[in-house]
């Protein structure tokens, strides 16, 4: 599989001395749906700014689809949704679409547009002036902006913030559409469970570090841990808690055990010795990408 | 078409419409302005003075003011807007070449500029008329397209250039009043530079309009102050300075909103 953004060494520096990123080494699959996280100030933004050309790359390389960043080869392949909505005070959102398709060289794209402003359900306000419209719609406007020309790679910054949750739910249908068609994603978001849900691949940065770089199951996996929930037909004196190694605690008619992600469920079943004729119910809640977020955040603080 | 030519030909558009959609401000307000000055200094002042040739002197000079100032008005305050809004950020991750903007933001401001000209030159004529005076007559009309659209050029690129280095408000009115205002009244519109001392004669030099309105005077009229092969060859170096002035601007100059 060809690589869709391939950094090298990348550092933006900011002023004289403030490294908003540190070397960092990453490379996304053509088709992929990657997920860049990290707490504000991470240097998400700085990363997606220099892969648009947005930021010179003045220490280390990025390469997308081959060309470098910031070529007009590589800009033609590029769809970008920005972290904050643009007024365009003149114009109204067709004319905004149809003066996006005319850079990338389409004159004729109506149907595009058209389908674009259907998905994205901004087709009442075709007409309306860009500063007319609410956070939200602007937000859809910016993507439609980016999918004009239908780009090979999107790079979405922070898309949902101040889309509601219906909405966001459909822009998350379009999104896995658009990638199981084959446009590589790269997303950045707060919403964790968004990014749980969607992404392959994720890499979790602060203070400009890659801290994480993983398919989404494996992260989970290894940084999260899962609770295995039993119920069974004894009473409290007659289960022995102590031959379980992970920490375990009676929660009514259940026994809770807390359980490293990748620790399989028979191994535990298997040390605490219970007779399986007496388990009337398994219940196991995975743990979530949230966890393993602050997992890794609070363990490279507590490095520095 | 290539599609870098239709690229090119949409940002010019825009910035066409741009300036269209608020017509009212962009050219109609330079225009009576214009015509107040001709009112005021050549109808009036020029019958105070007993001199009919006022009036015929001040047109070709309001007229490159008008032109000038709309063309650097043009690109500085759309660039800046686009700041403002958070637009101009996109024409950095469009796949659109630094010349590319260079060329379409300057000749937009060209476009302008020919409007207001145009239209002060009807309003000029309009003044003559109903004071009983005959037209102004073009005497060289490729020297008054070159002297207009070198010019214009010239200050689209200043404008270009000013846009992308403020970034507030403040910091273009600084530009657009005290750089640029003192040049355009300082450049000959209202006198002949034979009336100023010598010093200020030779001051006068420096200044790229006096090269632009001498040259536009010239056309109209068939005087000018300065040599006319001069003013051909100093206002083709000041548009080549500028011209790289403005295409540094577009590829070093601040695209992030403010």
């Amino acid at each position: 599989m060809n690589q869709a953004v391939e950094i090298q060494n990348l550092k933006v520096v900011y002023g004289k001395s403030f490294e908003a990123v540190k070397n960092l080494n990453l490379s996304i699959q053509e088709g992929e749906f990657f997920g860049l996280l990290g707490p504000n100030g991470a240097g998400k933004t700085s990363v997606i700014s220099s892969i648009t050309g947005l930021l010179d790359v003045k220490f280390g390389s990025i390469q997308v689809f081959g060309y470098p960043a910031a070529s007009i080869e590589a800009k033609r392949l590029i769809g970008v949704v920005p972290q904050e909505t643009v007024h365009h005070g003149f114009f109204g959102v067709e004319e905004v679409l149809h003066f996006m398709s005319g850079y990338y060289g389409i004159w004729k794209n109506s149907k595009r547009i058209d389908y674009l402003l259907d998905r994205l359900q901004l087709n009442d306000c075709r007409k309306k002036k860009v500063s007319q419209l609410s956070g939200g719609m602007k937000r859809r406007l910016s993507i439609a902006k980016a999918l004009v020309h239908s780009p090979k790679l999107l790079l979405l910054d922070e898309p949902s913030a101040g889309v509601d949750i219906e909405l966001r739910a459909i822009l998350w249908d379009f999104m896995r559409e658009l990638n199981r068609e084959g446009m590589t994603i790269l997303l950045t978001t707060h919403y964790l469970e968004e990014a749980e849900r969607l992404c392959g691949r994720i890499a979790i940065m602060d203070h400009g570090k890659l801290l994480a770089l993983d398919n989404t199951r494996d992260l989970l996996f290894e940084k999260t841990q899962k609770i295995l929930k039993l119920k069974v037909n004894l009473s409290q004196n007659e289960i022995d808690l102590s031959p379980c190694r992970y920490p375990a605690s009676f929660a009514g008619d259940w026994i809770e055990i807390k359980i490293p992600g990748k620790v399989s469920v028979g191994e535990v079943l298997r040390d605490m010795k219970l007779p399986l004729e007496k388990i009337t119910d398994v219940q196991v809640e995975e743990g979530a990408l949230e966890e393993a977020f602050l997992k890794i955040i609070r363990s490279s603080e507590a490095q520095v | 078409m290539s599609w870098t030519l239709k690229s090119f030909l949409t940002l010019l558009w825009k910035e066409i419409l741009r300036y269209l959609r608020v017509a009212t401000q962009t050219v109609l307000s330079p225009v009576i302005s214009s015509a107040l000055y001709m009112i005021v200094f050549g109808v009036s002042l020029g019958s105070f003075l007993q001199s009919d040739s006022y009036l015929r002197f001040l047109i070709p000079g309001l007229l490159a003011m008008s032109a000038l100032n709309n063309a650097l008005q043009n690109s500085a305050s759309s660039i800046i807007i686009s700041k403002f809004h958070g637009d101009l950020q996109d024409l950095r991750v469009l796949p659109l070449r630094p010349i590319t903007i260079t060329i379409a933001y300057a000749l937009a401001g060209w476009t302008r500029a020919c409007l207001c000209a145009l239209a002060v030159f009807g309003v000029g004529q309009f003044l003559l008329w109903i004071s009983s005076m005959p037209f102004l007559e073009i005497q060289n009309v490729f020297g008054l397209i070159y002297f207009v659209s070198v010019g214009a050029l010239f200050f689209a690129f200043v404008g270009i250039w000013a846009g992308f280095w403020a970034n507030s408000f403040d910091q273009m009115n600084v530009i657009t009043q005290f750089v640029v205002l003192p040049l355009i009244y300082l450049g000959g519109v209202f006198y002949s530079l034979d009336v100023l001392p010598a010093f200020w004669q030779k001051v006068a030099m420096f200044n790229p309009l006096v090269y632009f309105i001498n040259g536009i005077r010239w056309s109209f009229l068939g005087q000018s102050d300065l040599s006319i092969q001069s003013c051909f060859v100093v206002s083709f170096g000041f548009l080549i300075v500028a011209a790289l002035l403005a295409w540094r601007g577009v590829l070093k100059g601040s695209y992030f909103r403010f």
